[in-house]
């Protein structure tokens, strides 16, 4: 008794240390990521006529390709990246508009941060972004991802984003947010509100971009052609029913019809409206794919073959310095 | 003959006249100092009226010439400046140096430009939202 009497108050002692040891240990990890990708990290300057735009970018593959900001170097003529100390002329390898990323060349070998699996991250998932805030010298920056959003005040992304809460900085657009293990999940796309969260791109869907352009050397979005609404009810677990095809789309060559209710395109499941947005996104022009639906009670699979997606007006997106 | 005798006698006189030993080793320096002194103490248009009336001093018909293309270059130059300073005032496309606050960027009308006006620094980019699309349940 005696001796249980005196070991007692060394238990909090011996869980504070503990919990010592792991903030520590999370401290350590988080400070090898930042420097053993902080090289990879750039820095984008872009000229064109109205002055020059500054964000910032990473080495995705060891041949010198860059993801960054598509506002950053939107109609720049003549674009440099600066890292390791040196200023290397870029080439604009392509733009999305569609989801804001933009793709450059630069013709040196290059360290590169791997790409991660950005559908593994949940709620409340650690990340970490390392960019270039105004002027200064590279940063990191701790965050949480928040939740994952299809739409901000009102207006729907090309497809769905992550919003984090880490305060964010001018010139870290373009940026990559890393996850624990040191892989990059998604690109810095834009701040929210006065920069205390942010809206993050996916590394998945950058991936579409840098997919068509290595399958075809162009953005090839695909289009089926429908409109979907919500069901009163739902069929099958999904209230996406297809509201409209226009005539002469993909959809109604293929066989789908009005009332046809959604439950998966190309492997991804639907389950209410919304859920197209997703699905529709990594559609490609001329592959086909398998659109899984409830017609008359019956589950049936019919083959769709998306055409390249016509222009749609692109909703305004401020740089907001 | 006397204006001939006395100048003959000046001559002799003057063959035999020396300046002082140190007059030569000084005169270089003296002389470039002056010549300083005097570029200084000048106004900048007197020395470029001089230099230009200089190319056409052989003809002074030509004198008349080269002060109405001084005058024309004058005026022609002092209306280009007045009319860059308005423009200056007026364009989109302008620089402007008077504050830093300028950096800061309104919402552009469309997608990724920049808003028309020149931005006096580097403008350091991070949007306020991502793009999206008007019609989101369209696939």
């Amino acid at each position: 008794m005696w001796a249980l009497a005196l070991l007692a108050p060394l238990f909090p002692l011996s869980l504070g240390a503990a919990d010592q040891s792991t903030a520590q240990s999370l401290c350590s990890e988080l400070g090898r990521i930042f420097e053993q990708h902080r090289r990879s990290v750039v820095r984008v300057y872009a000229t064109d006529e109205l002055g020059v735009r500054v964000g910032s970018g990473f080495f995705i593959d060891p041949s010198g390709l860059i993801y960054t900001h598509a506002g950053t170097v939107m109609s720049a003529e003549d674009v440099k990246v600066s890292f390791g100390g040196r200023m290397t002329p870029a080439q604009v390898v392509t733009i999305d508009e569609r989801n804001g990323v933009a793709i450059l060349k630069v013709d040196c070998a290059s360290p590169f941060i791997p790409i991660g699996d950005s559908d593994q991250i949940t709620n409340a998932t650690p990340v970490i972004l390392i960019g270039f805030p105004e002027d200064y010298e590279v940063s990191s920056h701790l965050g949480m991802i928040a939740a994952r959003e299809r739409q901000h005040l009102g207006k729907y992304f090309a497809t769905s984003h992550f919003r984090a809460n880490m305060a964010v900085q001018r010139g870290e657009g373009g940026a990559p947010v890393l996850n624990l293990a040191g892989e990059v999940i998604g690109i810095l796309m834009a701040r929210i509100g006065d920069g205390t969260a942010c809206h993050i791109l996916p590394i998945r869907a950058a991936e579409k971009t840098r997919q068509d352009i290595s399958r075809f050397g162009e953005l090839r979005p695909g289009w089926v052609g429908g409109e979907v609404e919500d069901a009163a009810a739902a069929h099958a677990g999904s209230t996406a029913q297809i509201l409209t095809l226009g005539p002469g789309t993909p959809a109604a060559q293929s066989g789908l019809k009005a009332g046809d209710v959604i439950l998966s395109i190309d492997g991804i499941p639907v389950t209410r409206s919304e859920d197209v947005l997703d699905a529709a996104y990594f559609l490609t022009a001329g592959d086909l794919v398998e659109v899984r639906i409830q017609r008359d009670g019956e589950t049936r699979s019919i083959s769709v073959k998306p055409t390249t997606r016509p222009v749609l007006p692109v909703e305004t997106m401020a740089l907001g310095n | 003959m006397d204006s001939e005798e006395s100048i003959s006698k000046l001559l002799r006189l003057k063959r035999y006249e020396q300046p002082r030993p140190d007059y030569f080793e000084d005169f270089l320096a003296e002389f470039q100092l002056r010549q300083r002194a005097e570029v200084i103490h000048r106004p900048f248009w007197n020395i470029a009226w001089d230099r230009f009336s200089s190319l056409f001093s052989p003809l002074p018909s030509m004198r008349l010439v080269a002060a109405s293309s001084f005058a024309a270059a004058v005026i022609a130059t002092g209306v280009t400046l007045n009319w860059s300073s308005q423009e200056a005032k007026t364009s989109p496309a302008t620089w402007n140096l008077s504050s830093a606050a300028q950096t800061r960027l309104e919402s552009a009308p469309s997608p990724f430009t920049a808003p028309k006006k020149r931005v006096s620094s580097l403008q350091y980019v991070l949007p306020t939202r991502p793009t999206g699309y008007a019609s989101a349940r369209s696939f």
